[in-house]
């Protein structure tokens, strides 16, 4: 063959033929170098969305070679992209602690505690789940939801080093409970956002609260919620955080939470945190006299609580006396559904109060939310700071608000607002508070 | 308006392009509306989302729709206020150094596709 029949084919023949190959084959390379491109960047999840992203892009670019000629562009544009998204995530770097501490000491639970630790460690296993682990404890009203949860977060908070986030919905108290907009403004301020960079929309909230926490290991606390609505959108898509959720009712649409199901304390285990509450040696004078009570109390532990609440505060009362005057508040028909039987604990707890204590009782059902801070208190109470204190060491002592002295708040429980509402309704039906209280859970 | 990064001509046609009308605007769309190549809008869009002014969010219209989503893009109310302020500033420089004027914020034909 001479070299001009060589020279013929390769230029006329196999030149053509490799670019039209390569023509070809030049869609399928730049996709392939685009997607090598995005996984070049950042963390696992900026290298998935912008694969994603940049491919969606890459799509739309008409032609063959035009496309090469693009994934060479986002090739070049890596490490300015990279620069910038490693800026992103030391933007924001606080670790919030919001977690309060538990108000009572737990009980038994030990078999919930397990399921609890039992979905962490299975969660281990499969930890290429995109989303985070969700329990729900569910419940009925004052079985202790929140008191389990926040223990069981107190145990295993040190195992998210990003820090944790706590909202109380109080979806159960008079107001409208909190709404998700509320809450991630919330969050992100504890998230280290400023408050000027804080978007308006619930929409840009969500999206910014999804992107922090998705870098993070984080341990979230939604406490209270009552509907699915109030949740969703508080979930992130972060595979190594943890939510938790505690609600009065199954919440449907959380199709990955698991469940854990918080029935009222058996008869022993009851008798046990009366013991602890109440002091072994009262009980093991009364044993009989104790029975009767924690049946009296349903065995639930807020009433036990508020029982024991009782005792101490009048310290030459029995257990027998206590459960004689319980037998005689306990009237038949007429009962809130959610106070139950439980309700004659509450009365005799409220009718030996002094009438201010009293008072400011039923008047705490007017506040926008379950925390309080003393201010707000003495405004209800139409009295000086000092006196303000005073009364609300008696509503303590009596279990029927809880002191946080770490933030300077006072807690009161949904089914005792509940109650307070009533008597507020059938003592002074015409109770305004004077002035506005200003709500403590606005960010 | 607290200025974040620095704020080149590039940066200035996207949030031009940002402040129309139109509300599926993803990357290529943007490029495709200021005439540069995607791969220096793409680090310009990163930039302004680490800052808040554009927020981005994966395109839902049609579920049924198999293979990659776009992800569009829009302005934070803070980056609307940012783009505003920072736009009219550069404007006036402009027409003060003889330079040509951009073109009004209004939705331009080249950029509803």
């Amino acid at each position: 063959m001479s070299p001009v029949v060589v020279a013929f084919v390769l230029t006329a023949v196999l030149l053509p033929l490799a670019v039209s190959e390569f023509r070809d084959w030049c869609p399928r390379l730049a996709t392939g170098l685009t997607r090598w491109a995005a996984r070049r960047l950042g963390d696992r999840q900026a290298r998935t969305r912008y694969e994603e992203e940049w491919v969606a892009n890459l799509n739309e670019v008409p032609g063959k070679l035009s496309p090469l000629v693009s994934a060479v562009g986002y090739l070049v544009a890596v490490p300015r992209m990279r620069w910038t998204l490693r800026r992103a995530s030391e933007a924001v770097t606080a670790k919030p602690r919001q977690l309060p501490p538990p108000a009572c000491p737990l009980t038994a639970r030990g078999g919930e505690l397990a399921a609890l630790d039992g979905l962490l460690a299975h969660r281990r296993k499969k930890s290429r789940d995109a989303v985070a682990l969700t329990a729900a404890i569910n419940g009925m009203a004052g079985v202790g939801k929140t008191t389990l949860a926040l223990h069981w977060a107190q145990r295993i908070k040190d195992r998210f080093p990003d820090g944790n986030l706590y909202a109380d919905l109080h979806s159960y108290s008079p107001r409208p409970s909190l709404a998700p907009l509320e809450v991630l403004g919330g969050f992100l301020h504890a998230l280290g956002v400023q408050a000027v960079h804080v978007p308006a929309s619930l929409n840009e909230r969500v999206s910014l609260y999804r992107s922090l926490v998705a870098r993070r290991r984080m341990l979230i606390m939604l406490d209270n919620a009552a509907t699915s609505d109030q949740v969703r959108l508080l979930l992130p898509d972060s595979p190594h955080s943890v939510v938790l959720i505690t609600s009065r009712h199954r919440l449907s649409a959380l199709d990955n939470a698991h469940v854990v199901d918080l029935d009222t304390l058996s008869v022993d285990e009851a008798m046990t945190l009366l013991r602890e509450v109440a002091g072994g040696e009262q009980v093991d004078a009364e044993p009989q006299a104790a029975r009767a009570l924690v049946h009296l109390c349903a065995c639930l532990p807020l009433a036990i609580h508020i029982a024991a609440g009782q005792l101490r505060r009048c310290p030459h009362w029995t257990i027998s006396h206590l459960v004689d005057k319980l037998h005689n508040e306990q009237r038949p028909g007429g009962l809130a559904r959610d106070l139950g039987n439980v309700r004659a604990a509450f009365d005799l707890s409220y009718q030996t109060l002094p009438a201010d204590a009293q008072r400011l009782f039923r008047r705490l059902s007017t506040l926008p939310s379950p925390n309080f801070e003393q201010r707000q208190a003495a405004l209800l109470a139409e009295t000086t700071a000092e006196e303000t204190e005073k009364i609300l060491d008696i509503l303590a002592n009596a279990q029927l608000i809880i002191a946080r002295p770490e933030d300077d708040l006072y807690r009161t429980h949904d089914l005792l607002l509940a109650y307070a509402r009533e008597l507020l309704r059938k003592e002074e039906p015409s109770y305004q508070p004077t002035a506005p209280c200003p709500s403590n859970s606005e960010t | 308006v607290e200025r974040k990064f620095r704020v080149t001509d590039a940066t200035l046609d996207v949030l031009e392009v940002l402040l129309g009308l139109d509300e599926e605007l993803y990357g290529l769309k943007i490029a495709k509306a200021i005439g540069r190549p995607t791969g220096s809008v793409f680090p310009i869009l990163a930039r302004l989302e680490q800052v808040g002014w554009v927020i981005s969010e994966w395109e839902t219209s049609d579920p049924t729709a198999r293979g990659p989503r776009r992800r569009f893009y829009r302005l934070s109310l803070e980056g609307l206020a940012g783009a505003r302020a920072v736009l009219s500033e550069r404007r006036s420089t402009r027409r003060l150094t003889g330079q040509q004027l951009l073109p009004e914020l209004l939705p331009r034909p080249g950029n509803a596709s």
